[in-house]
């Protein structure tokens, strides 16, 4: 798993649940603070790669520095699930 | 047109409850600092308003459904103009107010939009719109859109700026995934399920009381901006800070808001409903329209939890909320909306075209009337700075508790800022008015402190009038003079035996006049008394006694207790009155701070606390007392409850200071004190003091004539229903006191006189401290308790207890030092209360396990220490259990079997068309069976014949004889047969005097012995029958069962003849289904039968408890004495049956019982049962009389219908010590049931045996029950709940496991038709259910006849077990079809 895979997966999620699909986005784009975002797509947006990538958050992962970009995401994912949780 | 959206829907409801309330309207009054140009203003408005779908709807009604219609421009903004007022800006307010009061029709238009000139420099706007078409977050993007216009139109820009997404295409396309919405299904399921329980509703200072109506004021709480920046800075702590600012602050103020509910609830198990903006994607965020869902927010609470701790869970709960606040995913019901809401606005209304803005939220002065609370939290100006509102509904709490609750909220929310890490539980949150009414109110200290103890002041009272009579008991009286003669008599004797001031003396005797005097000469020998129960059991009594360290153990007359304790002197009263007469006693009274008494009460750790009250103490509660219920009056006091319990202290020392009269009534010398009986008989005292049980059975036994015109409640709740009823009784002429008080605090130590006008919650009030008490509520972290919500009483007194006899430690846990910093020691009850008023107390029952039963204070503890020490015990607890409710009478018209006359509110009774029950279609079919398994006189003969062979006995039978007409006949059949018969007669003490002529004159002429059989432990027996069956009968056959069979045996009489009509045979013995299709003999049936008579013999019941039933352990009683049935080898019609009686023996048809029974009692029960079960308990064995022809049908409705003597009724009910009010429920019952896990063999018999060797008889529990695991919570602890719903359904504690496969499912239908109940699991076992053998034996016949195959009808009685009995009939499905298969070699094989 590259990590161009996992941005790529979280922006087709991104795209087609969370924003509708005429926004276009960058993994490097502002998530929270740009509004594309409200606190229930990043919540939903953690449940998503929680359940896609099978590796459990802490409650003191779900800090905004994580989920600044969806390349700083895809990042915290490939951590979360090289450390086997 | 499509409909209204799911947001839409959830309002349209609210508004159709409450048509004429603007409870919707969401409305803003905006001030600018310019004047806007009117013109374009209006125009702006008109280009968004235009573009909005939703702000063009209006909605109508057809058929009770919503219709939707969407006008093609929508409404214009008016203008006004304020600019020449004085106060223009105010009266825009005011204005705004005002407008805002009034609804927005559904139908109409649903917005409002006014400009106001407020002036040059200034303009106002008032922008209402019905919730129904917007929310806050299209408020705000309105507001927004409208001043881009604006500005647009400022700057000559004439086209449209508008980029709104239409509302219902938008809200009918919100997209979400599968995965999602299942999992979100589930989570809120659960949310939901969890609110349907008790967390629905959080009761705001303990006001329960539900909304009806729309009024609610607004209480505003400004933070401002220091405390506004402080809690921003707090919600990016960590612990606090997520995912984005928003959500922590949300997060946040839940906190606040839980720890909040908390303080003002004492709930621990908290929610409330939250909105969700409902705008997942960006088309829309950019709708204006309604989208917002309430959700269920849950917490819960822990005694530890701080600020810190709980917003952590607070966040993880906010988590979740958010993550499945899916669109339409909420299900709103009145059944499920928590009361309290908290909306949590981020959004605030920014520059208008460049311009800064004052927005105020505009309340409508209503709201939904399911929400008590709505906490709004929002800045729309944007300032920084926080503001609170506060909207309560009006119909909940009064404006007092409301300013009140937003102080509160204000002290824990700075609490939270001072110090995150604070525990909860400790912020004192009590403001200066509420410190103010508890200093009053403990301001009780106008009286004097005592000086004398109350040895002087009876001592006062005998030199004052010595002749006047202190003590009567019956006929005998002491004056106060003898009084005193004697108990300085005996307390000579006790100074001659060595006794010493300080020392201990122990009394054991029954109430008498040497009781008081041996209590007045303990004191007078300045010892303590220490009272024993007379009928203790000796364990009990011996560890009493050592552990008081008592030095003379003085006994009662006729009392031969003794003791195995060494160095123990023991004295009888009456020697020692005798042996000191006229001896002086050198020793002065005793000092107000020296020990008074020693009295035990049931303690946690297994062995009884004893409480130690000294002079001061008692003296001060009787000055308080005598004051308080007395007043100078010279009273006639009753003596009738046990001297151990502090509660008799009030009337034993009472007339001895005053000058009144004691009245003694003894204890008889059953296990049962029914001393009150003859206190209303006697009708001899003026004051009485008792618990509500004896005062509800005081009222039973009737109070109309009573002298009692004072009386003082004490040991457990009063219900108003009973005061109220006791009063009414009374005319009002009665002066009830509910008085409180654990042994600890001395008797009493706060009171209230009931007000039949003031006091109409469930419970009277406990009232106000009594002097020298002083009383403080505090939850588990020592803190006050604000009005209104539940705490720990503490209480301090002048003379409180000394502490617990030789138990240091519980004494200083029980017994702390004041908070005030002064030495006084304060005592921790163990029991909850709270303030109903600022002046009322209101008691709730016990914090710890502690139970009342019957007003005695229970420790389960020490219980279960008892049942623990038992070799084979394991496990145990003990638990109270509640009294069921009862049912209510059947409703509806009654029809009757056009045959039998069965009436159709008996339980399953079905009628067909012709109006026939189906028993009797039943019995139709099987009438020629059944007729099989009745024989003749010759069949008789040779079971006579037959046992004479082996007959040592001289008699050939013994007769089961009530002298009633079947049993007459039957008796002289059997004499005239030859036959040498012993007659045997149970008299339960309700015989009528018509059937006892008959039994002494029939036996007489007949010249057949008759043994008339009784026993004292009758009463218990109908008390417990009425319990188990609610009717008298069943406890009274199995009490002539038991005691008949037991003495045939010792007489060695092989056989007993019973006089069951045929009828009462088929109601007791046989169903008609055991003889279906005819495939059972006569001998399979009584073998079933007589199976069915061993299982019930040892079901444990009070007949087995309280007869010898040592001779049914085994089996060989059943072999060798055998039951006939008369009727089962004769018949005979009714006519011939009573010409017979009349021709040949003094028979007299019984006049006096009413009905054809012989028996006084039975009313009783029918009268019981109606009330209880909803129908008459002989409606089936009369339908039988008749179905068989004993009884016509005219003569059996006749009897069902006979009218009942209610009074007659009432006055047994009490005489046999049943409480009627189990039936009322005006007094709370509790019994006790101890769940045990055992290893071996144990039969609850002889656990009761061995526990009545360490207990005294009020803490045996009423009902033991086994279990093979105590189930536990997932925290660990004793999953208490569960247990007592397994209790109370009569279920054990497996877990559920649904019937599975054709047989299991059969079988659990079967038994839910049979025991009436629902929800059959496979691991249930048929009698824990409920069932008893017959109804087993039915399930069997079902069974056989539904799967074709043939098993014993006891079957069931070896395998009561659901699973159990399913695998057996499916191994003989499978064996016959086996068999089949062997014999016919076609059947093709698998």
């Amino acid at each position: 798993m590259t990590a161009s895979d996992v941005e790529r997966r979280i922006l087709t999620f991104i795209r087609s649940e969370l924003v509708s699909s005429d926004v276009s986005i960058n993994p490097d784009d502002e998530l929270l603070s740009g509004a594309i975002l409200d606190s229930m797509g990043v919540v939903r947006l953690a449940a998503f790669v929680q359940e896609e990538y099978q590796f459990k958050m802490q409650p003191a992962d779900f800090m905004i520095e994580n989920f600044r970009s969806v390349a700083v995401l895809a990042h915290f994912v490939r951590k979360g699930t090289s450390t086997g949780q | 047109m499509t409909g209204l959206t799911h947001s839409q829907t959830q309002i349209w409801i609210g508004q159709r409850l409450n048509p004429e309330s603007p409870l919707y309207n969401m409305a803003f009054g905006f001030v600018f600092p310019v004047g806007l140009r009117p013109d374009m203003f209006c125009e702006a408005w008109r280009r968004v308003a235009d573009g909005s779908d939703a702000l063009r709807t209006r909605i109508g009604e057809h058929g009770g459904n919503a219709t939707l219609q969407v006008a093609p421009t929508a409404r214009r903004t008016e203008v006004i103009d304020f600019g020449e007022r004085i106060d223009a800006v105010g009266d825009f307010r005011r204005w705004c107010r005002e407008r805002c009061a009034h609804p927005l029709p559904l139908d109409g238009e649903l917005i409002d939009s006014v400009l106001v000139r407020l002036g040059d420099d200034r303009t106002g706007w008032y922008l209402n719109q019905h919730h129904i078409v917007t929310d806050a977050w299209s408020t705000e993007l309105l507001y927004r859109q409208v001043g881009a216009e604006y500005e647009a139109l400022l700057e000559g820009d004439s086209g449209a700026r508008s980029v709104l997404s239409p509302y219902y295409a938008t809200a009918a396309a919100v997209p979400s995934r599968a995965a999602e919405r299942t999992a979100a299904l589930a989570h809120w399921r659960v949310r939901y399920a969890h609110r349907e329980g008790s967390a629905r509703v959080v009761p705001l200072y303990g006001r329960r009381a539900e909304p009806v109506d729309t009024p609610s004021t607004r209480l505003t709480l400004e933070l401002g901006a220091e405390r506004s920046r402080a809690l921003d800075r707090l919600a990016r702590q960590d612990g606090f800070v997520s995912l984005s600012d928003d959500l922590s602050r949300f997060a946040l103020f839940a906190t606040l808001l839980v720890s909040w509910l908390h303080r003002i609830s004492g709930r621990t198990d908290l929610g409330f409903d939250a909105p969700v903006a409902g705008r997942p994607t960006p088309e829309a965020k950019r709708a204006l329209g309604v989208f917002i869902e309430m959700f269920p927010f849950a917490a819960s609470i822990e005694p530890k939890d701080t600020f810190r701790t709980l917003g952590a869970r607070c966040l993880e709960e906010a988590l979740l909320f958010l993550r499945h606040a899916l669109p339409g995913m909420s299900a709103p019901s009145v059944a499920t909306a928590s009361n309290v809401v908290l909306n949590y606005f981020p959004a605030a209304f920014g520059m208008f075209a460049g311009v800064p803005v004052e927005a105020d939220w505009v309340h409508p002065g209503h709201g939904d009337s399911v929400h008590a609370l709505r906490l709004q939290v929002h800045d729309f100006s944007g300032s920084g700075r926080y503001v609170l509102h506060f909207d309560f509904n009006d119909g909940v709490l009064p404006t007092r508790l409301q300013h009140r609750g937003a102080e509160h909220f204000e002290k824990l929310l700075e609490a939270l800022l001072d110090d995150p890490d604070r525990p909860i539980a400790s912020v004192d949150v009590l403001v200066e008015d509420e410190r103010r009414a508890l200093a009053s109110l403990n301001a009780t200290a106008a009286s004097p402190l005592p000086e004398r103890s109350v040895v002087a002041m009876f001592q006062a009272q005998a030199h004052l009038d010595p002749d006047r009579v202190a003590l009567r008991q019956g006929d005998s009286e002491l004056s106060f003079g003898a009084v005193l003669e004697e108990s300085e008599a005996l307390a000579a004797s006790l100074e001659e035996r060595g006794v010493e001031p300080g020392d201990r003396v122990a009394i054991v005797s029954k109430r008498s006049a040497l009781a008081v005097i041996a209590i007045l000469a303990t004191l007078r020998a300045r010892a303590a008394y220490v009272p024993i129960e007379p009928f203790v059991p000796q364990a009990r009594l011996d560890q009493v006694l050592r552990d008081s360290g008592a030095h003379v153990l003085l006994v009662g007359e006729n009392s031969a207790r003794t003791t195995t304790v060494p160095e123990l002197a023991v004295l009888s009263i009456a020697a020692g009155i005798r042996a000191g007469a006229g001896a002086a006693l050198d020793r002065p009274g005793p000092e107000i701070d020296e020990l008074a008494y020693l009295m035990y009460t049931s303690g946690s750790t297994g062995r009884p606390k004893g409480v130690l009250i000294e002079h001061g103490g008692l003296a001060d509660y009787l000055n308080w007392a005598s004051r308080n219920y007395v007043r100078g009056d010279r009273l006639s006091f009753p003596l009738f409850t046990s001297l151990t319990f502090d509660l008799t202290v009030t009337s034993l020392f009472l007339p001895l200071i005053t000058g009144g009269t004691l009245e003694i009534y003894p204890e008889p010398d059953g296990a049962v004190d029914t001393a009150l009986r003859d206190v209303v008989s006697a009708n001899a005292v003026d004051f009485i003091k008792l618990t509500p049980s004896h005062l509800s059975l005081l009222r039973r036994l009737g109070l109309a004539g009573s002298r009692i015109r004072r009386m003082v409640v004490g040991g457990e709740n009063l219900t108003t229903h009973l005061a109220a009823a006791v009063s009414e009784d009374l005319d009002d002429r009665i002066e009830i006191y509910n008085e409180y008080g654990p042994t600890e605090a001395v008797v009493g130590c706060v009171a209230h006189r009931y007000d039949p006008e003031a006091d109409t919650d469930a419970s009277v009030p406990i009232g106000v401290p009594a002097d020298h008490v002083a009383i403080d509520i505090l939850n588990e972290a020592l803190t006050p308790a604000p009005e209104g919500v539940p705490g720990e009483l503490w209480i301090s007194r002048f003379g409180l207890a000394r502490g617990y006899h030789g138990l240091e430690e519980l004494t200083a846990e029980r017994f702390q030092p004041s908070s005030d910093g002064t030495a006084e020691l304060r005592y921790r009850t163990g029991d909850r209360v709270r303030m109903v008023s600022p002046t009322k107390l209101e008691y709730l029952g016990r914090l710890d396990r502690q139970l009342k039963v019957s007003g005695m204070r229970v420790e389960p503890g020490e219980i279960e220490a008892a049942l623990l020490s038992l070799p084979r015990v394991d496990q145990c607890i003990v638990l109270p259990r509640r009294r069921r409710a009862p049912a209510l009478e059947a409703r509806g018209e009654i029809r009757s079997c056009v045959r039998c006359g069965l009436p159709s509110n008996y339980p399953r009774a079905v009628f067909d068309q012709e109006g026939v029950c189906s028993v009797c279609r039943s019995y139709e079919s099987v009438e020629d069976h059944a007729q099989a398994y009745f024989k003749t006189m010759d069949d008789l003969r040779a079971v006579f014949d037959e046992s004479a062979h082996t007959n040592e006995s001289s008699y050939d039978c013994m007769m089961l004889y009530s002298g009633g007409k079947d049993s007459t006949y039957a008796l002289c059949q059997l004499v005239e047969m030859g036959l040498s018969v012993y007659a045997f007669t149970l008299d339960n003490g309700f015989i009528s005097d018509g059937a006892k002529q008959n039994i002494t004159k029939v036996t007489g002429e007949l010249g057949v012995p008759v043994e008339v059989a009784k026993t004292p432990a009758m009463n218990a027996i109908f008390r417990d029958s009425l319990m188990r069956f609610a009717n008298v009968c069943n406890g009274c056959f199995k009490t002539i069962y038991t005691l008949s069979m037991t003495r045939a045996r010792e007489l060695s009489i092989p056989i007993i003849v019973t006089g069951l009509s045929r009828g009462q045979m088929f109601e007791t013995r046989l169903t008609e289904e055991m003889f279906e299709g005819g495939r059972r003999s006569p001998e399979e049936i009584d073998s079933a039968v007589l199976a069915a008579r061993k299982l019930y013999h040892r079901v444990t019941d009070e007949v087995t408890r309280s007869l010898d039933v040592t001779a049914f352990e085994d089996d060989r009683i059943f072999a060798e004495v055998q039951f006939v049935d008369f009727y089962r080898y004769h018949d005979v019609g009714l006519d011939e049956m009573l010409s017979y009686l009349r021709r040949e023996v003094p028979w007299v048809r019984p006049e006096d019982t009413g009905r054809s029974t012989n028996c006084l009692i039975n009313d009783v029960g029918i009268y019981v049962h109606k009330k209880e079960r909803g129908y008459h308990n002989y409606a089936l064995p009369y339908s039988w009389d008749v179905r068989l022809g004993h009884k016509t049908r005219e003569g059996a409705l006749d009897e069902l219908n006979d009218a009942i003597d209610v009074s007659y009724v009432e006055k047994t009910l009490a005489e046999i010590g049943y409480d009627e009010q189990r039936v009322g429920a005006d007094v709370d019952q509790t019994s006790l049931e101890a769940f045990y896990v055992a290893s071996g063999d144990v039969a609850d018999e002889e656990l009761r045996r061995q526990l009545a060797e360490q207990l005294p008889p009020q803490l045996i529990p009423a009902h033991l029950q086994r279990v093979d695991t105590i189930p536990l919570t997932p925290s660990g602890k004793v999953d208490e709940k569960a247990l007592s719903r397994e209790a109370f359904a009569g279920r054990p504690e497996k877990p559920y496991r649904a019937p599975e496969g054709p047989v299991e499912e059969y079988l659990a239908l079967v038994w839910q038709e049979e025991l009436d109940t629902d929800g059959v699991g496979a691991h249930d076992s048929f009698f824990e259910l409920g069932g008893t053998s017959l109804t087993a034996m039915q399930v069997m016949l079902r069974l056989c006849q539904e799967f074709d195959i043939d098993l014993p009808l006891e079957t069931m009685f070896s395998h009561p077990k659901l699973t159990e009995l399913a695998r057996i009939a499916e191994d003989k499905i499978l064996t016959d079809v086996a068999d089949v298969r062997a014999a016919d070699p076609t059947t093709p094989a698998r």
